[in-house]
């Protein structure tokens, strides 16, 4: 029977348990035994987990999700659950409320399984910079599950969780979907509420699936979505979010922009991109170049803004009304600088202080006026491309799964991660990667793009892809 | 580009305290982000207005309704330090 | 209108906070209170929890947008809250949301004093100095109270048409009459719902330009604006007559000693 249940997507399991085929108390117990292995475990598990459930499922009504759990992403505010956002700054903190975004999915039927491992603050492409201990692919141990959502990536692919919530704030949730060979959503800023989730980047983050299949994305996003009076920039998603179930891309017109397809992109990656390519022409699309001339500057304009965004939004990080202080202060200011040196890792204080430094008089308009308006330019090519063709297709990450300390010494190395995904999250609009092929035994994710809510018909043209693709690797540690 | 004292002004600004040995190597890591950054400094943007949010929010007001607030002992669980009244700090006259 | 004491002027400008009588807070739904006992009307918006959104409060705005039309102001046909950035313990998010570049009003006046600017923020919550009793690991406590954090504020700014501290004094009460009957405001110096600061410089009568100003910080009664005012003025006086310069600072005026000294101001960090 385990195996078994292990082969379930989360949409096979929720139909099992309404046809009265499979108990959820059956199907919370065995993940809950798996996750809790993985906590166990040590250093023989992945560390895919800050938190899991003990004993049965906290009462989730019945709805559409049927009872299958879910994992979340430390840094969505669960009540009475640590919700530490992978910072020592927060260590134990137990928030007085839910996130909105897991409250919705609760209430649909899906209850809290476990919280996953993050980068601290969702700054992070390696899952290196938690306070809480990297986490490893389940496709090889000794490699990166991708970042900031590498706990959730990684429990999903491992089937150490049926499905879980992740953040994407440059890339946060694609990455690691792409580098653990499973999918993963960022949706269109606005359509999900942020309300609980510990911010990074405010005008950048935003709460979406990662799934085993296309389906199960779009059955999660289906919850997810809508307006929200504690977030007044969410917004009512129009329509509903239906199940994909296309087969063929007839008519269909795909762009492939060079600026993110080529230069600075793994020959391994590059030739399982090329062949979705082929894939996706033997289904009919139709296969355009298009341009993004200002993709190339993303990257530095991201590096400007969420720093500078995450700078204002970590003040609150100040000792005097939850998480840690530093003890013996002299006085309030040492309290503060101490608190904060001892609480932030050193990614996090990076960014604080390059964000601090954009900010501050003198800087502002050479740095952040000047991203602010880079970010315009690239709505702009985006808004172009999209009067030319329907999606967007690039490689999702410029490289498979790197080894874990290979990169942790080169800030700018470890930034490139995100050339693929910054430009999309700048823009604001819907992106999904889904495994598209192996390189060197490891995954290689394919991103598609398309325009803001264009979410049913993005999820329709990565079914149609899924199935052709039809990949079916399996990571060595499940 | 970012010497050692610019390093410690912002870091005063960010209420960071700095041990002597992360000092140097945040100069360097910063200046070299800023390095790479600074290639948007090329580019022509003189008519282009900045974006802040992509998402235009117009309006999207609260109706002024009291709902009930959280109960002292809720607020406090967390608190580094507290008396029964609420969060206590050094004093920032001492 | 020119202060005794020679061929120098006073120019004086004000800058008013006023807590609007709504029933809720700027950005959360807890009710608005006075001399509740401390941290009973928080909620995990306006302590800054993680992962807490501000939503503003409708009737806060419609205030502000009243204030505009009472003052002749022109209304924004779109208006910007920013985020204003320093620590203290009274500021839970280590920022107050305030407005900068694009204020919900903009001009008017009021009898003959031009308006600047009228914008909405919200209010600090109360730190209060427990003294020996309070003392953590050796020095002095402070307990903070986030009741009053959060409270909507309308912040008058005029332009710096004021000559004398008496026409200020009384200018500042037609302003105050003026809100207690637009019933935006119980306007009360003493609870704090009125507070004023003062920017005040001199220069030589008939002259355009505008000296070196300093910033007389929340005064928080009629009698002790007029009085502060005046002692500023007096300072200023003495010392350019003694050859000396007035140099930028913001001050304090000690009622019961009627001196006025430097105040160590909060140091903002950045935008
Ligand atoms: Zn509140």
């Amino acid at each position: 029977m385990s195996s078994d249940l292990l082969e379930l997507t989360a949409a096979q399991a929720a139909g099992r348990i309404a046809a009265g085929e499979l108990s959820a108390a059956a199907l919370f117990a065995f993940y809950r035994e798996r996750a809790a292995a993985d906590r166990a475990g040590g250093e023989d598990g992945l560390n895919c987990f800050t938190w899991v459930a003990e004993g049965a499922a906290a009462d989730a009504p019945a709805g559409s999700l049927g009872g299958v759990p879910l994992a979340v992403k430390d840094l969505f505010c669960t009540r009475g659950v640590p919700s530490q956002s992978g910072s020592r700054i927060l260590e134990g903190y137990e928030p007085p409320y839910t996130a909105t975004a897991v409250e919705r999915l609760r209430e649909a039927g899906a209850p809290l399984l476990a919280k996953t491992n993050q980068d601290e603050f969702a700054m992070g492409s390696s899952n290196e910079n938690s306070a809480y201990g990297p986490v490893r692919n389940p496709w090889d141990r000794s490699r990166v599950p991708g970042g900031s959502s590498g706990g959730s990536a990684a429990a999903v692919a491992a089937g150490l969780a049926p499905w879980a919530l992740g953040t994407d704030t440059g890339g946060s949730i694609r990455q690691p979907a792409a580098l653990c060979g499973i999918v993963g959503l960022k949706p269109t800023y606005g359509s999900v509420s942020r309300y609980g989730m510990i911010a990074f980047a405010s005008s950048l983050d935003q709460a979406g699936p990662l799934t085993r299949d296309v389906r199960d994305a779009a059955l999660m996003l289906a919850q997810m979505v809508g307006q929200d009076s504690c977030d007044a920039t969410s917004l009512q998603f129009p329509g509903e979010i239906g199940v994909p179930s296309a087969e063929r891309l007839d008519g269909v017109r795909l762009g492939v922009p060079a600026e993110l397809s080529g230069e600075g992109i793994e020959a391994g990656v590059k030739e399982a991109f090329d062949r979705s390519l082929e894939q996706a022409a033997a289904l009919g699309a139709e296969l355009l170049d298009v341009s993004l001339p200002h993709a190339p500057h993303a990257l530095s304009a991201y590096y400007v803004l969420a720093p500078a965004e995450c700078s204002s939004n970590l003040a609150r990080f100040d000792g005097v009304r939850y998480g840690i202080r530093a003890e013996g202060a002299a006085d309030l200011l040492d309290m503060y600088t101490r608190t904060r040196h001892d609480g932030f890792g050193p990614e996090v204080k990076r960014r604080i202080m390059l964000g601090t430094y954009a900010l501050s008089s003198g800087y502002y308009d050479a740095y952040y006026g000047r991203a602010q308006r880079v970010r315009t330019k690239i709505a702009e090519d985006f808004a172009a491309a999209f009067e030319q063709v329907d999606f967007i297709l690039t490689p999702t990450a410029p490289t498979v799964a790197f080894a874990l300390g290979e990169k942790t010494g080169d800030p700018l190395a470890m930034y490139l991660n995100d050339y693929c995904t910054v430009p999309m999250s700048l823009a604001g609009i819907p992106a999904i990667s889904i495994p598209c092929g192996l390189s060197g035994g490891l995954p290689v994710g394919l991103q598609l793009a398309g325009a803001a809510f264009s979410e049913n018909k993005l999820l329709d043209a990565a079914h149609a892809l899924e199935r052709a693709l039809a990949f079916d690797g399996s990571p060595a540690h499940v | 580009m970012i010497d050692r004292e610019e390093v410690l002004h912002v870091a005063r600004l960010a209420r960071l305290a700095l041990s002597e040995e992360e000092i140097e190597p945040m100069a360097r890591e910063l200046s070299a982000v800023l390095d790479h950054v600074a290639a948007i400094a090329e580019l022509d943007l003189e008519n282009v207005a900045p974006t802040s949010h992509v998402v235009e929010v117009t309006g999207r007001l609260r109706p002024d309704e009291p709902r009930p607030s959280w109960t002292r002992e809720e607020i406090l669980a967390a608190a580094p330090d507290a008396n029964e009244d609420g969060f206590l700090v050094p004093s920032p006259q001492a | 209108m020119s202060e005794q004491g020679g061929e120098l002027e006073a120019v004086i400008g004000l800058e008013i906070h006023i807590q609007l009588a709504t029933a809720t807070k700027m950005f959360c739904s807890c009710a608005l209170s006075f001399g509740d006992p401390p941290n009973t009307h928080t909620c995990p918006v306006c302590l800054g929890l993680p992962g807490s959104l501000p939503v503003a409060n409708a009737r806060a705005v419609h205030f502000g947008l009243m204030i505009g039309l009472a003052l002749g102001s022109e209304l924004a046909p779109r208006s910007i809250f920013h985020r204003k950035n320093y620590f203290y313990p009274d500021l839970p998010k280590g920022y107050q949301i305030s407005q900068y570049d694009e204020p919900l009003c903009r001009g008017g006046h009021l009898g003959e004093v031009r308006i600047h600017r009228v914008h909405l923020e919200e209010d600090a919550a109360k730190l209060t100095h427990l003294g020996a009793s309070g003392r953590i690991h050796g020095s002095d406590a402070s307990i903070v109270d986030f009741n009053r954090g959060g409270t909507p504020l309308a912040e008058i700014v005029t332009e710096p048409d004021l000559r004398s501290a008496e026409q200020a004094g009384e200018w500042l009460k037609l302003l105050r009459t003026t809100m207690r009957r637009l019933g935006v405001s119980d306007v009360n110096m003493e609870e704090g719902s009125l507070r004023c600061d003062a920017n005040i410089s001199l220069r030589a009568a008939g002259s355009e330009q505008l000296g070196v100003k300093t910033e007389l910080k929340n005064m928080n009664s009629f009698r002790f604006i007029e009085r502060g005012i005046r002692a500023e003025i007096a300072r200023q006086q003495k010392l350019i007559a003694g050859g000396g310069t007035v140099t930028q600072e913001t001050l304090h005026f000690d009622p019961a000693s009627g001196a006025i000294t430097s105040l160590r101001s909060k140091e903002e960090a950045h935008d």
